[in-house]
């Protein structure tokens, strides 16, 4: 014993500085960046919202629910959002549920469109909306020519519409993976236990995929609730939560940075509600564990195979009709409205040669998010996985704490934090590359864990078995099997960075516009013509990774949404 | 070839101590066994040779040199693991060469050395494919050729057939020892099927709660197990709570009462401590007395249950005092098949009891 004593402790020492110390370095960068980046922004958020001149910290807040002009933000986001929420529900799980259980026509085309809806920044869904019911709007033109009137799309009910179905597809693919994973054998077990096909649909099915659903539903409540985009060009005067954050922080004249951070901190607590909800509710569907034979497909048949069929081409029809009448007003000439016989590329030509800029940053800014990205999530997922801090658990909760921060309230929360010495970072592109960063990060980082899940262990001591040191066997093992994730996962970084609008437009300074700023603005100023070209480059730039991402990854690619 | 020599490895978690003091030396070119049940310690020992677990004292040496100071990449070791641990992103033939470009070799000499293990264990051919693409025998043969290609001073291997079927597992384990004696290399066998340790090895060590029970080769853990635990753990046992009535040392006999039928007379070197006692017999010491009634070490029972596998009959017997036996009759003559409620007299052969101290656990 006493002779081997010093070995031992040698062995320990070194080993500790191999193997733990760089994943330590890791852990505490991870803890940094999301601290400085993530913590610090919101805590001078809620700071900010109990500065007050007379004393009175909470003054802000009594002011927030005494006066309707703040308060009806509030209550308007709520009036728009549950309803919205719930038609995300009524539309997302019966098509589901269809998609996945019979074999329809189409249903790969389905599932595409589903995500393609879902990875289309919502505004532009918003204002394809616009320019075929607003009020220049091409069906309300032609319905005009009859003396007849639609609905206006602008207000609460256009937005509740706008939102539904923008929104579905959260509620779509939580649902729709959930019922890929009930084994075959729980219904042939209610089946032959005597229940027939509705009742085992209601005894069984629906009660086993119940906390998914749940989860879907808040996931989409608060995508609903910190939407920004869709409010601003479809609300006008009737303002929510996010718009009014914004007009009320920008707004240079009578603006009021207190309110802007209480309704920020309202915000944020209306979402984390949502978000602590939802984790609450998937954990609880870890009991589902294990699908040797997934539901078989049924033959859909009679009045109610062809219901189906209607309602799943209907939405279809429904969610791509904005990307069709994009496409084709961005080949129609002139300003304002789109009605014109002939088509151009003019718009495309007067966008290349005047934005030049804009489409360059995006598609850099993009980029370098997504890279940076994909490199903090490999590693943080490996720290995580594989239980190489003690700290776990409170950096996985951090870590998902950006899913629940609405864009514009990170982006208060940054230039009131980086608007000084030492770090100013606000009127760089560096500000608009750390909000991508901190708020993408949970894709990135849940996709690496998901696919680090199921890599064994051994398959690395095996490579250090052989000789190879660990680190070394991080990059020549570990990496490699995690490519599909890092590649998942970079490229719904780059996908949602490329289309973010709600933090953009408040971090974005002159030179470094992004391409949805200007599809923004030329929204604003009726440029219906050039927008759309731009739309159709942005949906172009999402497309064609997405598009790449499946055929490499097929059936995985989903799981990493 | 390597010695391998264990001393007084300890090693707790927390409160449980998994390992609590083992020791043990492995000859150069060995096939030695860790035989034992599932958490008795036999998988962490082996995790820690090959340096994934630290222990917390004792040491481990190579010929003679300590091996603690190592870690887990420098200790030259070729691991088997028991899920194959194979790597799927590369095929048969990079998968055998991963280790041997770690160690700079030349670009032929890693061909030349990766073409004769792919030929060792007969997967020539095979070189291009994916391991998805391979059988579960196939993908055990890459994991062994992969092991063995770096040459390593010993070869571990942890429960590696447990994923396999039981034709192919019968198989493989007799590919396996072809091998180890053909390449000669010092290896380390972990298992918990005890039919597998008595067929593959040179000697095994059947552990038990942290502890090594028995050291031996095959033929001496069955013959004579040295406990209770390694009597029942290798191969079947009966075992029956005996007194013992009077030792004669001159005949170097005992007689013992097993509390139904007359005393049993059993040959015993010395005296037994204690006069509660086990006696362990083997379910194929045990015979069917043909008619002869109340002979010597003979005790009525009667046929409890039945199972025919072919080359051999299995019958649990009923004792009159309640207790269950088992007993093995070997090539049945189809019209000797014993019916159910049939009362018998069994005869034992004496040679083959083995007595311990302390009686039996439970029946």
């Amino acid at each position: 014993m006493a002779v081997n004593a010093m070995p031992l402790r040698r062995a320990k020492i070194s080993r500790y500085w191999q193997n733990f110390g760089f994943w330590n370095i890791v852990t505490f960068g991870a803890f940094a960046l999301l601290l400085f980046f993530l913590v610090y922004p919101l805590l001078a958020v809620f700071g900010q919202s109990l500065n007050s001149k007379t004393g009175d910290l909470l003054e802000g807040y009594r002011k927030f629910f005494s006066q309707p002009y703040y308060s009806n933000s509030l209550t308007n986001s709520l009036l728009v959002s549950i309803p919205a929420t719930i038609g995300s529900l009524l539309i997302g799980v019966p098509l589901a549920y269809i998609v996945t259980r019979y074999s329809i026509p189409g249903r790969a085309l389905i599932r595409s469109a589903v995500v393609i809806t879902l990875l289309s920044p919502p505004f532009i869904g918003a204002y394809a909306w616009v320019v075929m019911l607003g009020r220049a709007g091409l069906v309300n033109k032609f319905l005009e020519n009859f003396g007849a009137q639609v609905p206006s799309i602008y207000g609460p009910v256009g937005l509740t519409f706008v939102f539904t179905i923008t929104h579905y597809p959260f509620v779509f693919l939580v649902v729709s993976s959930a019922i890929r994973s009930i084994d075959q054998s729980i219904e042939d077990a209610a089946r032959n236990l005597g229940s027939n096909e509705i009742k085992t649909l209601f005894t069984v099915i629906l009660p086993i995929l119940l906390p998914s659903i749940t989860a879907g539903v808040l996931l989409s409540f608060m995508t609903i609730v910190a939407d920004f985009g869709t409010p601003m060009i479809l609300g006008e005067s009737f303002r929510v939560l996010p718009t009014h954050i914004y007009s009320e922080f920008i707004n240079e004249m009578g603006g009021n940075p207190t309110m802007a951070s209480a309704m920020s901190v309202i915000l944020i607590a209306l979402c984390l509600l949502a978000l602590a909800l939802q984790r609450y509710f998937a954990f609880k569907t870890s009991y589902n564990a294990q699908c040797v034979r997934p539901l078989e497909m049924r033959q859909p048949h009679g009045v109610t195979g062809a219901l189906m069929i209607i309602f799943a081409g209907l939405v279809i029809f429904v969610s791509l009709l904005p990307i069709i009448v994009i496409f084709v007003s961005s080949f129609s000439i002139g300003r304002g409205s789109i009605v014109t016989s002939s088509l151009s590329l003019g718009n495309y030509e007067r966008v290349l040669y005047n934005v030049t800029a804009a489409i360059t940053n995006s598609f850099t800014l993009a980029t370098i998010s997504a890279a940076i990205d994909v490199l903090l999530a490999m590693l943080i997922a490996y720290v995580l996985v594989r239980g190489k801090t003690r700290w776990g658990g409170l950096l996985d909760s951090l870590v998902a704490l950006p899913n629940a921060i609405p864009g514009t309230v990170i982006a208060v929360g940054f230039i009131i934090v980086f608007n000084q010495p030492p770090l100013l970072l606000t009127g760089t592109w560096m500000i608009l590359v750390v909000s991508y960063v901190v708020r993408r990060l949970p894709y990135a980082v849940r996709a690496c864990v998901a696919m680090l899940q199921q890599i064994d262990s051994s398959i690395e001591e095996a490579s250090v078995n052989l000789g190879v040191p660990p680190m070394r066997t991080f990059v020549r093992v570990v990496v490699p099997l995690m490519a599909p994730a890092i590649l998942a996962g970079g490229v719904m970084t780059w996908v949602t960075a490329i289309s973010e609008l709600s933090s953009t437009i408040l971090l974005y300074y002159g030179p470094f516009s992004t391409m949805t700023v200007k599809i923004f603005s030329n929204v604003f100023t009726n440029e219906f013509g050039t927008a759309s070209a731009l739309e159709m480059i942005l949906i172009t730039a999402t497309f064609v990774p997405l598009f790449l991402m499946y055929r490499f990854l097929g059936e995985r690619a989903e799981q990493a949404l | 070839m390597t010695q391998v020599k264990i001393e007084n490895i300890v090693k707790q978690y927390g409160s449980v101590s998994v390992l609590k003091g083992i020791n043990l030396v492995i000859e150069p070119g060995e096939f030695f066994t860790l035989l034992g049940p599932s958490g008795c310690g036999k998988t962490t020992l082996l995790r820690t040779i090959a340096g994934f677990l630290t222990q917390d004292s004792g040491a481990i040496y190579f010929d003679g040199e300590c091996i603690d100071g190592y870690p887990a990449h420098k200790r030259n070791t070729g691991m088997v693991f028991q899920n194959y641990a194979i790597f799927p992103h590369l095929n048969v033939y990079d998968n055998i060469a991963y280790g041997l470009r770690n160690r700079r070799f030349s670009r032929q000499g890693i061909e030349k050395k990766v073409a004769d293990a792919v030929h060792l264990v007969r997967l020539d051919g095979l070189e291009k494919r994916m391991p998805r693409e391979l059988s579960g025998g196939q993908q055990q043969r890459v994991i062994l050729a992969r092991a063995m290609v770096i040459e390593p001073r010993v070869l571990l291997m942890d429960e590696p057939l447990s994923n396999l079927d039981a034709k192919l597992r019968v198989a493989m384990r007799g590919d396996i020892r072809a091998l180890q004696r053909k390449v000669g290399i010092t290896t380390i066998y972990v298992t918990h099927d005890q039919e597998e340790a008595l067929a593959i090895s040179d000697r095994i060590a059947v552990m038990d709660a942290g502890l090594v029970q028995q050291i031996g080769k095959p033929a001496e853990v069955y013959v004579h197990p040295v406990n209770p635990f390694v009597a029942d753990f290798v191969g079947a046992t009966n075992m029956l709570n005996a007194r013992l009535v009077k030792y004669d040392a001159d005949a170097r006999r005992a007689w013992f009462d097993l509390g139904t039928g007359s005393p049993w007379q059993v040959p015993l070197a010395s005296a037994p401590r204690g006069d509660q006692l086990a006696l362990a017999v083997r379910p194929e010491s045990l015979s069917f007395a043909g008619g002869v009634s109340a002979g010597a070490n003979c005790i009525e029972a009667q046929i409890a249950d039945a199972t025919y596998s072919g080359a051999a009959i299995r019958y649990q017997v009923r004792l009159d005092n309640g207790q269950i036996l088992q007993i093995q009759d070997h090539n049945p003559d189809q019209s000797a098949i014993r019916q159910l409620g049939e009362r018998v007299q069994l005869v034992c052969d004496p040679a083959r009891v083995l007595v311990f101290e302390g009686g039996a656990h439970g029946g």
